[in-house]
């Protein structure tokens, strides 16, 4: 990001007698902060919202085929807008096949 | 003495607040537990040889705190313990990012912590929560295994001009605190690596078997169980 506006208002500032210059950046934006007297001034520029939330797979993890039993509720319809089932009035047990495969029976 | 466990969840299907109701009963013998309200329910039998592992209360050590505070560094301050959650796999953050990865029914473990972040005069603080994302399994010699899956972070506050700076220090710092994690779950499991289990499943909140009535709640706490 092209922060040479900031560096010029960063010039002008301190000939305008403001203190306590102060410039923050991060990947996608920078903020000058100052003071003069009273009066406070902040100037921003980014080039890109940023949310305040993040996610990320770890891409470092074993291959499914490890998993021999895992922890589940099979059947289960888990609602993406929370934790709700869309489904009431199921029972299962859990059980391992000979194969060491989990499956799930129906009472 | 198996146990027969109701849970009743006042908000949702394995989150926030519930009751738990807790009858013994002999081999063989039977049990019922009625009444209750609630949004969702779940039943469990629960043999006397099930182990249930406290995951909240595992966590919680003065060496494990340290670790994760560690993962922070100056960039933030943790305002919370360590909290769990068991959590099914649609409902995880990056679930877009590869819906294949696991079964829409498989729950994953989330650990998480608040934190707090301060930022200069124009902008209001920050405050939210990082999480980490445990997948557990019982691999083809019967063993407990497990793995950080991934990482999300949420926070209120940092505007109008501090979201990005706030968002370099967690995209730094939050991934690579999977290995600290990864390496605290390798010391818990180390626990148990003499053992081998047939079965698997988490109970929300501490998993007790205490006879008779508890509140807990399933958004702070999980149970890892298991089955010889």
């Amino acid at each position: 990001m092209n922060t040479k506006l900031i560096e010029r208002i960063e010039a002008l500032l301190k000939d305008e007698h403001f203190t306590h210059i102060t410039k923050h950046s991060s990947t996608h934006s920078a903020t000058l902060s100052a003071d003069k007297g009273a009066e406070r001034l902040v100037l921003h520029i980014t080039d890109k919202d940023e949310p305040p939330h993040q996610a990320g797979v770890n891409p470092k993890v074993p291959a499914a085929s490890e998993f021999r039993v895992t922890a589940t509720l099979a059947g289960m319809h888990p609602n993406p807008e929370g934790q709700v089932a869309e489904r009431v009035g199921q029972g299962g047990a859990l059980r391992v096949s000979a194969s060491g495969v989990r499956k799930l029976k129906r009472r | 003495m198996p146990t027969l466990s109701q849970y009743w969840f006042q908000n949702g299907f394995f989150q926030g607040p519930f009751d738990v109701y807790n009858q013994p009963y002999p081999d063989g013998g039977w049990a019922w537990i009625s009444g209750g309200s609630s949004a969702a329910t779940l039943v469990w039998n629960r043999p006397d040889s099930e182990q249930a592992i406290d995951v909240a209360s595992q966590l919680n050590t003065p060496g494990t705190l340290a670790q994760i505070d560690n993962i922070l560094g100056n960039s933030a301050n943790r305002t919370s313990g360590l909290m769990a959650a068991g959590v099914f796999w649609p409902n995880v953050p990056y679930y877009s990012q590869n819906p294949g990865a696991h079964n829409n029914w498989d729950m994953l473990i989330r650990v998480y912590f608040n934190f707090h972040i301060g930022t200069p005069w124009y902008c209001s603080d920050a405050n939210g929560d990082i999480d980490y994302y445990i997948f557990l399994y019982l691999d083809g010699g019967g063993h407990l295994q497990g793995y950080v899956d991934g990482w999300s972070y949420h926070y209120d506050g940092g505007g109008p001009f501090c979201t990005g700076a706030i968002n370099d220090a967690l995209n730094n710092g939050v991934p690579a605190g999977m290995a600290t994690v990864q390496g605290i779950l390798d010391g818990a499991l180390a626990l148990l690596s003499g053992s081998t289990f047939s079965t698997l499943y988490y109970l929300p909140g501490s998993g007790t078997k205490t006879p008779g009535d508890t509140s807990e709640n399933a958004d702070t706490d999980v149970a890892i169980a298991v089955l010889p």
